[in-house]
């Protein structure tokens, strides 16, 4: 498994690429200082895994993460720090305290060892370097909350102004976006642009309404209702008919 | 005539009373301030940072792996018995500001660059322990560690007749933008310890200028002889 590991601190990389040295089915492809620099080595390399430190010069970890599409697996390393840590408590990552225990470390990488089945069904192909499929993962912080989720999980998105607000499970933080650029980014199989303001996950839907001017109603799990404009509608019913 | 005594009497103690609810919210400032002080020096960030750059030391330096340990040891036992005293000297106090910035800069490599300078005529003269030592950690906190290419760290004491003249200053910009909180813990600690300790006449100013962040304190001049 690919992995690079981001830290501004030499020290605190060689000690962990030294403890990892042990793991042979991890493949350290990089080191990287800062943010900018793993932005280009993760789009040289599409690591399967990362180790991340929190706070960095110029953009932390959380901002790195805010700009990748593809979001490879993340073990957070960071010292004693309850921002992070309470970041932590939204999702179910894993993160290592520095100074880094072994036996921890070694939970961690049989945890991602575990999930890696999953994830490998979304390393970029050539073709699909450029779409996020149902199964990616994405990052989103929203002031100081931050979740990992399945793209599988996100029932919809709403546009509002510059930003958009993506829905899962329980929550539905705001993330500046367009909804034009994400509808580019995303799998047109899968996610479709019902009208001006929402794009919705197809697997999603529960029902359908004819509603006013040829326009139709779908209702999603979990009871939002969205309304398909009439121009889009045509396409949605050649989308889910035969 | 009794009445004058009754009325002065009553006067009498309810001023009394009033003076000594007065010394016990004073009373309860200063602990708060000192135990916000202490609070804030046991910096767990930069423990479990320096240790874990040690523990990476000791493969490959460890001559400079022992040093460190025995620094890290050095500035525990200060900032605990250091804290409970209510003046130190400043000699004791740099020699702990520079045990401090040794270990930063095993940490921060050729990002760090520092240099501690003091007038000899300056030994001797009391200040309020950790002072300094806040003062240079903050820099590093909000300056130094912000910066790809990191900085330099400056600590320049000297003296007048009755003044003792502090003064620390970093790269780096006074941007409270980013974490405005925390910025604001540490300064605002500063200023109360040195009003509740030399009330009003004591200074501090936090500026910034030229790509670099100053704060200067001067406080009147206690010998320890």
């Amino acid at each position: 498994m690919k992995a690079i590991i981001i830290d501004d601190e030499r020290l605190a990389r060689k000690e962990l690429r030294s403890l990892l040295n042990k793991y042979h089915e991890i493949e350290i492809v990089d080191e990287c200082a800062n943010a900018g620099e793993a932005l280009s080595s993760i789009d040289n390399h599409h690591p399967e895994l990362i180790f991340l430190d929190i706070q960095m010069p110029g953009h932390n970890g959380f901002e790195l993460l805010n700009q990748l599409d593809h979001v490879p697996k993340v073990i957070f390393v960071t010292a004693y720090d309850e921002y992070a840590i309470r970041a932590f408590e939204v999702n179910a990552l894993d993160y290592l305290l520095k100074p880094v225990n072994p036996e921890r470390l070694d939970e961690a990488i049989a945890k991602v060892s575990r999930s890696k089945s999953s994830f490998s069904q979304s390393i970029p192909t050539e073709e699909a370097t450029h779409k996020l499929t149902e199964n990616d993962q994405i990052f989103l912080k929203d002031g100081e909350k931050c979740w990992f989720t399945s793209l599988k999980d996100v029932r919809m998105f709403e546009s509002e102004g510059n930003y958009v607000r993506v829905y899962f499970n329980e929550y539905k933080p705001l993330v500046l976006k367009s909804l034009n650029s994400l509808e580019e980014r995303l799998d047109p199989k899968v996610y479709f642009r019902a009208n001006r303001k929402f794009i919705i996950n197809l697997k999603w839907v529960s029902g359908i309404e004819n509603w006013f001017n040829g326009g139709l109603q779908v209702q999603l799990r979990g009871g939002d209702k969205i309304e398909i404009s009439r121009r889009q509608a045509a396409r949605f019913r050649d989308l889910m008919s035969l | 005539m009794i009445w004058c005594l009754v009325y002065f009497a009553f006067h009498f103690f309810e001023r009394s009373r009033n003076e000594e609810i007065k010394n016990l919210r004073l009373e309860a400032m200063r602990t708060e301030v000192e135990l916000n002080n202490l609070k804030s020096q046991l910096n767990p960030h930069f423990m479990f940072n320096s240790m874990n750059s040690i523990r990476a030391l000791i493969d490959e330096n460890p001559v400079i792996a022992k040093e460190s340990i025995t620094k890290l040891s050095n500035i525990l036992r200060n900032t605990l018995l250091m804290g409970r005293k209510r003046l130190v000297g400043i000699e004791e106090e740099l020699s702990l500001v520079e045990d401090y910035l040794r270990l930063e800069q095993v940490r921060y490599e050729e990002r760090l660059r520092a240099k501690v300078e003091m007038d000899p005529s300056c030994i001797g003269c009391l200040i309020p322990p950790l002072m300094v030592q806040t003062l240079v950690e903050n820099g590093i906190k909000h300056g130094i560690s912000k910066l790809p290419l990191g900085g330099e760290i400056n600590v320049i004491v000297s003296r007048t007749d009755r003044m003792l003249s502090i003064s620390v200053e970093n790269t780096g910009t006074l941007s409270g933008s980013d974490n405005p909180q925390s910025t604001g813990i540490g300064i605002a600690n500063t200023r109360q310890r040195l009003e509740l300790i030399y009330e009003g006449k004591a200074t501090f100013d936090l500026f910034a200028s030229d790509g670099k962040v100053h704060a200067h304190i001067t406080l009147p001049i206690q010998n320890n002889l």
